[in-house]
């Protein structure tokens, strides 16, 4: 039998984002009805949530398969809800959800992304034409490991903090800013491979 | 603080995750290191290309396909089940009570032999007008069935999901053939995908897949067997083309729309390629 528990009566409300628009707003009741299979609350969380949850999806597995993971996540988004502590912060909840349907579904295809740097620095197309910077940008950015595109679109493009981002991500809070660390360095080397100028 | 200890925590610096002792070391380091300060201007510009990044829209149905799955599994008898861990779909064997197949075998032009099920029969008369207006309007003959047996456009990796089973097509059509689309439909007996596929001249033909093995497709409208591609297959003659179905190891394709028992050979090869290395 589910069982909700209903801490307080709050609205689960996150930080802003880089644009400081309020990044999720779900009132526990609709949480609540959610859980219960109202079709209406669940529409609700699903457009609440569907633009971060798919940017991060996305991040993590390509365009190819960013809808099909997507839809996979918010079923067991919804499958689950009767588990959500209220005391959680909603949006987290969901996102590390989607990080580990992604991270699932990547470990199932075991693939990559990202073409070979060798090839991209020898193809003609890329080195003399003078590549438009967002794709160049993408091109490198395909080049980290998805948990460090996750991380560094978390960070940058959703604005959430390192104690949000260490949430989602399942790491410990104090390794969050050596991930970055990372994901920077790396980025920048391909992005100057390409012929980037910082 | 040395440079190699600053670069250590200069993105907590960035970000503003550091305590104010450790931010007051580290900014005192900046003030003094030109490569750092070159560090964090880049962290800036990276960042900047990270947030303005454009990410592909959702598909707008989306939420369609959620809310199809959300209503079935809420069913007593579901049809779909999508795969997660892996373990293969098991269609319910209540689902799989008749068959999609043996509609189509019904389907001579709305004419029902009598299996009394309105839901059948119905199917019938609609599987019948698809295919007699399939010559004139395919994609439109095929939406309206889809239509009415709230078909689905996914991805081959989504039908999978949904069906338990790959769609053989897909993966294998001969070349000069495309796949334009994949559908899923929840008919009365059981759950098909329906693959549209285009060849180079713009026509189009249609291949319905079930993982069952199911009786006679085209009930008592005239057929002949012929052996394609080394397959027995079933051909009914349509206007100006051919329905033909056949038996690939655990699938069972129809094909609406062929052009020809050559067309049918080929399509039989690709398909059975396909199986014995997929």
């Amino acid at each position: 039998m589910k069982h909700l528990m209903i801490q307080r009566q709050r609205t689960t409300v996150c930080r802003q984002d880089v644009n400081g628009e309020d990044m999720v707003s779900v009132e526990n009741t609709a949480i609540e009805r959610a859980a219960q299979g109202d079709r209406e609350s669940q529409r609700h969380i699903y457009e609440t949530l569907i633009s971060r949850v798919h940017r991060t999806v996305y991040r993590l597995v390509g365009a190819t398969e960013a809808d099909d993971v997507t839809q996979d996540v918010f079923l067991d988004l919804f499958a689950n809800l009767h588990k959500f502590r209220f005391e959680a912060d909603f949006a987290t909840w969901a996102h590390r959800l989607a990080v580990n349907g992604a991270l699932q579904h990547l470990r199932r295809v075991r693939r990559k992304v990202a073409l070979p740097l060798e090839a991209i620095e020898r193809d003609p197309e890329v080195r003399q034409a003078d590549p438009d910077l967002k794709e160049l940008f993408e091109v490198a950015f395909s080049r980290l490991d998805a948990e460090l595109r996750m991380i560094l679109d978390l960070k940058e493009a959703q604005g959430m903090s390192y104690s949000q981002i260490a949430a989602i991500a399942g790491i410990p809070e104090g390794t969050v800013g050596s991930q970055l660390n990372r994901a920077r360095r790396e980025l920048k080397c391909a992005l100057l491979a390409l012929g980037w100028e910082v | 603080m040395d440079c190699l200890t600053a670069k250590n925590y200069l993105s907590g610096y960035y970000d503003d995750e550091l305590t104010v002792e450790m931010a007051t070391l580290v900014r005192a380091h900046i003030d003094e290191c030109a490569d750092c300060r070159q560090e964090l201007a880049a962290f800036g510009r990276m960042g900047a290309l990270v947030a303005s990044a454009e990410v592909p829209v959702t598909s707008n149905r989306l939420w369609a396909r959620i809310l199809i799955l959300l209503d079935d599994a809420s069913r007593p008898n579901r049809a779909f089940t999508p795969v997660r861990t892996g373990i293969p779909f098991r269609v319910s064997a209540v689902v799989v009570a008749a068959c999609l197949l043996l509609g189509l075998g019904i389907w001579r032009f709305g004419h029902w032999s009598g299996q009394g099920h309105n839901d059948h029969a119905e199917m019938a008369v609609n599987l019948g007008e698809m295919i007699s207006g399939f010559a004139s309007d395919p994609v439109a003959a095929i939406d309206r069935l889809s239509t009415h047996y709230q078909g689905v456009e996914v991805s081959l990796d989504a039908a999978e999901s949904l069906l338990g089973y790959r769609p053989a097509i897909g993966n294998s059509l001969p070349t000069g053939y495309q796949l334009t689309s994949t559908r899923v439909l929840k008919m009365p007996c059981c759950t098909c995908s329906v693959s549209i596929c285009t060849r180079q001249d713009g026509s189009t033909f249609v291949v319905f897949e079930h993982n069952e093995e199911q009786p006679s497709w085209f009930g008592d409208a005239p057929s002949i067997s012929a052996k394609c591609g080394g397959r027995e297959c079933s051909v009914v003659e349509m206007p100006g083309q051919l329905a033909v179905t056949w038996k690939s190891g655990m699938r069972q394709l129809t094909a609406i729309g062929v052009e020809g028992l050559e067309e049918v050979a080929n399509l039989i090869a690709a398909v059975d390629s396909e199986n014995s290395t997929g």
